[in-house]
């Protein structure tokens, strides 16, 4: 098991204990963390699980794919850190990942 | 906690992730549309409206087929009522003659003609049974690649071909077509594939996009199954895969393997269907279709009983699709509504994707 922590826009956090080798989208979505609405379940083409990673965090991730790719140019306000949740499958090495959920998904 | 850098991001302009533009002239100019087949053009002018321009295509006595803008610019009669004379097409109001280049060849009341009477004239390519037309700007064709020829490779296939005139944008005949999941609920009475209730898997490049499923053990619509001599009910495996090659172009593909084959009778069949679109406006599109199977001999009858129900299942979604284009239409929040993005319309999402990009290309 490892902790992920969700920062909500107005601060709170949101700690969640998971199992890994499943996405970060799916823990969400499983534990009702608001802001992540993730339309399309997890098939990378709706980019409403968008959230920006800690900067700390961005060089330990999986890498972005061409298909994660294609779709953050239609997120909300694309930073730097921006990923889609549903590409970032989480493994031990994960363990205290902490994201930050942007104010709103590209058409809420 | 972030100390991230907001990148100049592209906003959506209204609430959909990626505008399909269905309201809009959508269409790049700078690629080949489909005029008309081959057959279709003779001696006898015909008037067709593609991408907004009222043309004239007409084949002259050498043979070779002739776009220009069907309006003379004399007094803006349509050529399209005028007669071939050689290679020339005669206005049918005053006379004057344009020849193929859209250079006035003759007036018949004087004898000076003017530099300045001339009709566009469109670049054409005739390949195998289809006629495309270039309506963009000429600098760019060298470096577009040429169009896709009809699926059917050689010459011991079977092909029926047909054509509609839908009313609604062409976008969205390219997304009905690269996402079969319409399938079980559009065409139950018709195709009846009930199975096309997942998704598929979807690849894609900056210009194309592709989908592949497989259905073990599942039925075949009769429709195909029909002229392939594939009896009702008959279990068979079928991989199916379908392609967007340009925002002109889509196929489909059947691929099917029975399993247990009649004695002495075939066990893998393949129809290939073509997907042609050429917009009319924003509202209305030119729908080419074509569908081939990898046999000869099928009887016309059965060839006919086909014809009629691709075009009766045709007619299902092009019903349903003109709806849906008013509901946008007439809604004063036109495309911001918000638009779901289920998991399905992935392929869908990519047709717009590549379309977006072709756009932003030209107006560069």
């Amino acid at each position: 098991m490892i902790t992920v922590q969700f920062q909500k826009a107005d601060g709170e956090k949101i700690e969640i204990t998971t199992s890994t080798q499943i996405t970060l989208m799916r823990v969400a979505i499983d534990s009702g963390v608001p802001g992540i609405i993730a339309e399309c379940g997890g098939n990378c083409i709706c980019a409403t699980c968008h959230c920006y990673v800690d900067s700390s965090w961005v060089e330990r991730l999986p890498p972005i794919g061409p298909e994660e790719a294609a779709m953050l140019d239609f997120v909300w306000e694309r930073r730097s850190t921006s990923r889609l949740s549903c590409q970032i499958k989480l493994t031990s090495e994960l363990d205290q990942l902490s994201v930050l959920i942007p104010s709103r998904q590209n058409n809420s | 906690m972030n100390t991230s850098v907001i990148l100049p991001a592209k906003k959506p302009a209204d609430r959909q992730i990626i505008s399909n533009g269905m309201l809009e002239a959508n269409y790049p100019r700078n690629m080949w549309w489909m005029a008309a087949w081959t057959h279709e053009i003779t001696d006898k002018p015909t008037a067709r409206t593609l991408l907004d321009r009222a043309i004239v295509l007409y084949r002259g006595a050498s043979g070779s087929a002739v776009a220009l803008d069907d309006r003379c610019p004399h007094r803006s009669a349509p050529l399209s009522e005028g007669r071939v004379c050689g290679d020339a097409l005669a206005c049918p109001y005053h006379g004057l003659k344009f020849g193929p280049d859209g250079t006035c060849i003759e007036v018949p009341t004087q004898k000076d003609i003017p530099k300045t009477l001339r009709v566009a004239s469109y670049p054409l390519m005739e390949r195998k049974d289809i006629i495309w037309i270039w309506l963009g700007d000429k600098s760019a064709i060298e470096q577009t690649p040429h169009p896709p020829d009809e699926l059917a490779p050689d010459s011991t296939w079977t092909t029926i071909r047909g054509y509609f005139r839908l009313d609604f944008n062409y976008v969205l005949l390219r997304e009905n077509v690269i996402d079969l999941t319409h399938l079980p609920f559009v065409h139950s009475a018709t195709f009846g594939q009930t199975d096309w209730i997942k998704v598929p898997e979807v690849e894609f490049t900056d210009t194309s996009v592709r989908y592949k499923a497989e259905f073990p053990n599942s039925n075949l619509t009769p429709v195909f199954g029909g002229p392939m001599g594939i009896l009702p009910g008959k279990r068979v495996d079928r991989f199916q895969v379908g392609e967007m090659i340009t925002p002109a172009v889509s196929y489909s593909r059947w691929i099917i393997k029975d399993r247990s084959p009649e004695p002495g009778e075939r066990s893998d069949f393949e129809m290939r269907a073509m997907h042609i679109a050429t917009p009319i406006s924003p509202n209305e599109t030119h729908y080419f279709w074509s569908a081939s199977y990898d046999m000869l001999g099928i009887s016309n009858e059965l060839l006919e009983e086909s014809r009629s129900s691709i075009t009766f299942a045709f007619q299902e979604d092009a019903i349903l699709l003109a709806k849906l284009h008013k509901n946008v239409k007439n809604d004063p929040r036109g495309l911001d509504y918000p638009e779901v993005n289920l998991g399905a319309d992935k392929a869908g999402i990519h047709v717009r994707r590549i379309l977006q990009r072709y756009l932003q290309q030209e107006s560069q």
